[in-house]
């Protein structure tokens, strides 16, 4: 959303064939946030100033949300990856850290294992992994019963069509825990945003792209990375899984879970979540 | 639409309304079950086929088309009891019964609980929970994206609502186990499924038949290890399941047939009428009811 933020600037880079919107500012070492499924980069605003007093944070809408292009193609995680590392290199920076949520957060991984020689650093929040041991075995969660109803092909785009706010108000309900950090309003933000023509469709092609995903990081994970990995969940999510999950694919992972805290850390917990994030990328 | 052709009629067993109709002047008695997400239309061309030779009732069970839809008890075990009711209600105390998709589920639970009140039981393009259905349901397997969807709760009803049409459309005419001949249901057949979802509860009602899975995962798992004691005739669609609803009878029942129609989707009462009632009364007539010997209860 084009959401003010202070002191941050919003802009439009051509990466490749695609434009992609950052929401860029601080001063200090560069770091890329990458936000999950239904939101934006406005998922990070809490915690954007916090970061920025350390970092240069440049906060990006995925190919297929916000204010990004939609195209037709492209939505693997390694793709989406070469889209963030593409926009890093427009704005300057050839090395920079990684921290991605959700959705972003196996756009981080991917990014960390395409670009070794870029990638410093890398926190992933809250989400499975493609290419985790228990990847296939996770779909029988009821709580990512929608995996399946996002594959699925064009009649999601027509059952959430008009129901954005509907669809995504469960979502985040279903999946908080500390409900006074999302207000109607805030979700009504990123309902919005998925209204706008294509973002539907863009947000449902990242669960499209799975299958590929899955055997793309079982090839990476063969070469685990040497850089250090954050690994963070909230308690009532991913959080008592993710430090072993991420143990599979990294040799340095350090983290665990963040207390009282659900899906929708850097909203519910910012200060928890910042202060992790900033202990990290400050070693 | 040719509702003439089968004037509903109503029966109250216990506290449900059954809508049903009922073909035929004498022969012993079939109950034929609809599965999901449709009602007893879905019989409309086999009903006439058999009723020379039987006595065809043909209800909406409970939650679907004119029966009554209940706040709760959606668990097959409890379906099963009040369609038990429904054909007490009838005088009709020993059946054959026929189910098809989540019918067969029904048809099941009815045939477990009261092997003696069961001469036959028919199972159409369906696969039972403990049985076989978790495979279906395994999305990392290739299996339907619509279980998890179903069962998620309230969102369901709200992203279909209004989109019946589209949302049966989908599921008779989808590329996989869909209908062959994407003809052989009319637009007025599902426009007709669509406005039996658009009643008030309906939608809640056809997504609780999901919900209520888990239930019956394990009420099955403890009547399967009692197989079936009546003759059981399994039949798939080559288009549709095809072997599956075979291999998941041979599970619970000791007693069985199989075939497989061909050039037919997940719907042959409504693709292949003819060869479906002829299978069935080919059926029925090899295996005179009250034959098989009284179960050990």
């Amino acid at each position: 959303m084009n959401s003010e933020l202070n002191g941050f600037r919003h802009k439009s880079l051509r990466v490749g064939d695609v434009k992609i919107h950052a929401v860029v500012g601080g001063d200090g070492p560069p770091l890329v946030l990458l936000h999950g499924w239904p939101q934006t980069w406005w998922e990070w605003r809490r915690i954007m100033p916090v970061l920025a007093e350390h970092h240069t944070v440049v906060a990006l809408d995925l190919r297929g949300a916000g204010h990004s292009d939609c195209p037709q193609s492209g939505y693997d995680k390694a793709s989406l990856a070469e889209d963030a590392h593409g926009a890093m290199a427009v704005l300057g920076f050839s090395r920079y850290a990684v921290c991605g949520h959700d959705i972003g957060a196996m756009v981080a991984l991917a990014l960390a294992f395409t670009h070794r020689e870029s990638v410093t650093r890398v926190a992933v929040l809250d989400a499975p992994m493609p290419g985790w041991s228990q990847w296939e075995a996770n779909f029988a969660d009821p709580m990512v019963w929608h995996f399946a109803f996002h594959m699925k092909r064009d009649l999601p785009e027509r059952l959430i069509y008009g129901r954005e706010f509907d669809y995504v108000s469960t979502f985040f309900a279903d999946r908080t825990f500390n409900h006074g950090a999302l207000p109607v309003e805030e979700v009504e933000i990123y309902a919005r945003s998925m209204a706008q023509p294509g973002n539907t469709r863009g947000g449902l092609e990242w669960y499209r792209a799975f299958p590929v995903d899955h055997a793309n990081a079982l090839d990476w994970k063969r070469s685990p990375l040497t850089i250090p990995v954050l690994a963070l969940g909230g308690d009532h999510r991913w959080g008592p899984k993710i430090v072993a999950m991420l143990e599979e694919f990294a040799g340095d992972v350090s983290g665990g879970s963040i207390r009282d805290c659900g899906h929708w850390m850097a909203e519910e917990r910012p200060a928890e979540t910042a202060d992790a994030l900033l202990k990290f990328f400050a070693q | 639409m040719d509702a003439e052709l089968y004037p509903y009629r109503s029966l109250r067993a216990g506290d449900i309304r059954f809508a049903y109709y009922r073909m035929g002047s004498g022969g012993p008695p079939i109950i034929l079950l609809h599965g999901w997400p449709q009602t007893s239309h879905a019989w409309r061309r086999v009903a006439g086929l058999l009723s020379s030779a039987y006595d065809v009732v043909v209800p909406d069970l409970p939650g679907f088309g004119y029966t009554s839809k209940p706040d709760a008890g959606f668990d097959k075990k409890t379906i099963a009891r009040r369609l038990r009711e429904f054909a007490h209600g009838l005088g009709l105390s020993r059946v054959a019964l026929a189910g098809h998709d989540l019918g067969g589920h029904v048809a099941y639970a009815y045939a477990a609980q009261w092997p003696e009140e069961v001469n036959n039981l028919i199972f159409i393009e369906s696969s039972l929970p403990s049985f076989g259905q978790e495979e279906a349901m395994d999305v990392s397997k290739g299996g339907s994206w619509h279980f998890g969807f179903n069962m998620a709760g309230d969102i369901s009803e709200e992203l279909v609502r209004g989109r019946e049409k589209l949302f049966v459309d989908h599921f008779m005419r989808r590329e996989k186990v869909g209908l062959f001949d994407a003809n052989s249901v009319s637009d007025a057949d599902i426009e007709f499924y669509a406005r039996a979802l658009q009643r008030p509860g309906a939608l809640r009602s056809s997504f609780s038949y999901y919900r209520t899975l888990p239930i019956d995962r394990s009420d099955n798992s403890v009547w399967g290890q009692t197989p079936l004691p009546m003759p059981v005739l399994a039949i798939g669609a080559d288009w549709g399941y095809g072997a599956a609803s075979e291999q998941t009878v041979r599970r619970v029942a000791r007693d069985v047939q199989g075939a497989v129609i061909e050039r037919c989707g997940h719907y042959p009462a409504e693709e292949r009428p003819d060869e479906l009632a002829r299978l069935i009364a080919d059926f029925l007539a090899k295996t005179p009811s009250a034959q098989h010997p009284a179960p050990q209860r």
